[in-house]
């Protein structure tokens, strides 16, 4: 089963300095855990937050690493390949549990009943999981105005 | 001294800025020793980018690791004067920032955040990240 196409690898990770993190993969399947490992490896990842992740997630990465090596050798580095899933991981997270996909597939506002132990690894986790979002100061700039707008138009309407 | 997180924290540990995250880690390890205003969470659940997931992580964060700083009647009295002397265009822009800023001087607390310039307009306890 292809789980994805290696669309460029310009270091693989062999040499797991920042410099040499992998670029880009396109998916074709998607899930919490594998945006998790996108992200990992698509990320433009300083030295602090690289060797966070990579000793967060480091068997995540050898899996990562074995399949590349594998996929790539008799190519070039930067070209074509497909990814075949031949290793099994070794670590698992709280987002690989049936309790959690089973809740991350329920609606926005549905109950969320999880353990202390649980929420540190969730909250672990997070940290980098989205590097699209606009900055903090950008973000509550937008929604400030959208915010304070409505507020002051209840309160025109109380008037 | 107990901080209070502004909005900003939370999306920028989730886009994986250190400061952010060493904030986070703060409270990680002694849980409840920083708050949060629920004003945030209306802010971050007003953006459509944030989905499922993130409303767990959210809710993971303030259930075990944050303390939720209350808006109260004074608090929200407190905003709205410090509102009045301003335009209406930056009483929108700045609603928000009059409840947070308030709620935080109401419990005694600092306010943490990147948006230095618009808390001090309302309150001296304010440090960026």
């Amino acid at each position: 089963m292809s789980i994805g196409t290696l669309v460029r690898a310009p270091g693989l990770v062999k040499d797991q300095s920042p410099d040499n993190t992998i670029d880009c993969i396109s998916r074709e399947t998607s899930s919490p855990e594998e945006q998790m490992h996108e992200q990992l490896l698509e990320s433009k990842l300083g030295p602090e937050l690289f060797f966070r992740m990579r000793d967060a997630y480091f068997a995540d990465v050898a899996y990562f690493s074995s399949m590349f090596c594998k996929d790539m050798s008799g190519t070039s580095l930067g070209g074509w390949g497909t990814i075949q899933p031949e290793i099994p991981r070794t670590v698992s997270n709280v987002w690989d549990s049936p309790k959690f996909r089973k809740l991350v597939a329920e609606p926005v506002g549905a109950p969320v009943e999880l353990t202390m132990e649980e929420a540190d690894e969730i909250v672990r986790l997070a940290f980098g999981r989205r590097p699209d979002l606009p900055t903090g100061k950008e973000l509550v700039k937008e929604v400030r105005e959208l915010l304070g707008h409505s507020l002051i138009e209840r309160l025109k309407k109380m008037d | 001294m107990i901080d209070l997180y502004d909005t900003c924290v939370f999306i920028d540990y989730w886009r994986g800025d250190a400061a952010a995250l060493t904030l986070i880690d703060f409270v990680r390890g002694q849980p409840r020793s920083a708050s949060y205003s629920p004003v945030s969470a209306t802010e971050l659940w007003i953006y459509p980018q944030l989905g499922r997931q993130e409303e767990i992580e959210f809710v993971a964060l303030t259930r075990y690791f944050l303390q939720e700083a209350q808006l109260n009647t004074i608090a929200a009295m407190k905003a709205g004067q410090l509102l009045r002397d301003y335009s209406r265009t930056q009483q929108m822009r700045l609603a928000a920032d009059a409840l947070i800023a308030a709620t935080a001087e109401e419990r005694g607390e600092r306010v943490r955040t990147r948006n230095y310039k618009d808390f001090r307009r309302f309150y001296s306890n304010v440090a960026t990240y």
